[in-house]
């Protein structure tokens, strides 16, 4: 990593004072902005509060940067930083006026049948769908997995749990996708729909 | 579970999940933020003989604002579908949905259960992405609702059936904001459209890609 020879240098500026160099708080950012996006984007699914959880996530790293404890990784202390956001995120308020939404929710009602929901997880982008309709912890898991490329024990140290719990999550992970997109393959296959 | 046996998945969602760059404006953000205190390159400037100019701007806008909503009451006969309508189709629990991201599919779809025919391009802007269509049944005729969205924003593309002919022109009849919904309607042929929309997408785009700005 680039960062590395010069992280060292870029921490010792930012904690200098009780207010970090903007320089080199700049340089952290530049370093780091796309991974924390990226996590943010794919945890919620939506560019705009990415944006939020990104913005809120580096006002975090500005205002906490004075405490971090080198013995500690760095990335590591990032990383929370961007999931706690993430899971902190409140539902924001809808997004889209009642009109709208009420027509939308035209598409998307309750009491469908199983094939609908298949295929509006087919429509709306496949993986992603499923992905953003998992259980927030579950949805981490494989954002950091599959976005980031950690491994199980980077992740586990990340969420603060076994290693074991992160394998076992995946796998369930795993599995639930496996059924619904062999099942959007099969429908797509024999023209299932209506 | 071994590797090789959700190698298909996990490149799956190795591509559908990949990283992607930040927005150029994230760092302005930051930047601007009262908690950074980093002052921004070029603060505004607010001078005080703007004020005025501020204040007869703001009367002028809020009296063209309040005509424009009396002339769109007045002739809210003539517009394409009225609000009572949209209401009904929004609040209806009823109808046959058609999931589709194929303009071509959702044409026919419509076609095949209502008289309704809804020429979709099949060429757009990237920033479309179609979600599906719609039939509600409204005042004894059918609805159609084609749902898509321009970036994060959603759209909903209404279309019905109107007596007579409205001519070939694509004449828009109103332009209304209410409530952080924008409504746009128009007569062509004879077919009423409504367009609903939230947000800063121009939805426009999902027959006329890059033929013209906002609305």
């Amino acid at each position: 990593m680039v960062l590395e020879d010069t992280q060292k240098e870029l921490l010792d500026r930012c904690q200098a004072t009780p207010r970090p160099d903007n320089d080199a708080f700049r340089a952290l950012f530049e370093h780091y902005k796309d991974r924390i996006y990226s996590i943010a984007l794919r945890y919620s699914g939506d560019a705009s509060i990415a944006q939020d959880i990104a913005q809120e996530t580096f006002l975090k790293l500005f205002a906490s940067i004075g405490s971090f404890r080198r013995e500690a990784n760095f990335d590591s202390w990032l990383y929370r930083m961007v999931v706690n956001a993430c899971f902190d995120q409140k539902r924001k308020t809808r997004r889209f006026a009642p009109l709208v939404d009420g027509i939308l929710d035209l598409l998307h009602s309750p009491g469908e049948s199983a094939l609908d929901e298949v295929m509006r997880a087919e429509m709306s982008g496949q993986v992603r769908s499923v992905v953003e309709s998992l259980p927030p912890e579950q949805r981490m898991v494989v954002v950091l997995r599959y976005t980031e490329g950690l491994s199980y024990e980077e992740i586990a140290a990340i969420l603060g749990c076994p290693a074991g719990t992160i394998a076992s999550r995946l796998n369930r992970v795993h599995k639930v996708l496996e059924r619904r997109l062999v099942r959007v393959a099969h429908i797509k296959k024999t023209g299932g729909m209506n | 579970m071994a590797e090789n046996e959700h190698g298909w998945l996990e490149n799956e969602l190795r591509h559908q999940l990949r990283p992607v760059a930040a927005p150029a404006g994230l760092w302005d953000r930051i930047q601007l933020s009262p908690m950074t205190g980093v002052p921004a390159p070029h603060p505004p400037l607010r001078p005080f003989w703007f004020m005025p100019v501020f204040a007869t701007l703001l009367v002028f806008m809020t009296a063209g604002l309040l005509w424009g909503i009396r002339q769109s009451r007045t002739h809210l006969r003539d517009i394409a579908l009225s609000d009572q309508e949209l209401r009904v189709l929004a609040d209806s629990s009823n109808g046959q949905t058609y999931p589709s991201d194929d303009p071509i599919q959702i044409r026919n779809w419509v076609k095949r259960h209502s008289n309704i025919d809804i020429e979709l391009p099949t060429s757009r802007s990237e920033a479309i992405h179609l979600l599906g269509a719609k039939l509600v049944q409204s005042r004894g005729s059918l609805i159609a609702a084609v749902a898509y969205k321009v970036g994060a924003d959603s759209a909903t593309l209404i279309v019905s059936r109107r007596n007579g002919n409205a001519g070939s022109k694509h004449l828009i009849s109103r332009v209304n904001t209410a409530g952080g919904t924008s409504l746009l309607s128009w007569n062509m042929r004879e077919q009423a459209y409504t367009i609903a929309w939230a947000g800063v997408g121009d939805p426009c785009l999902l027959c006329h890609a890059g033929v013209h700005g906002r609305m």
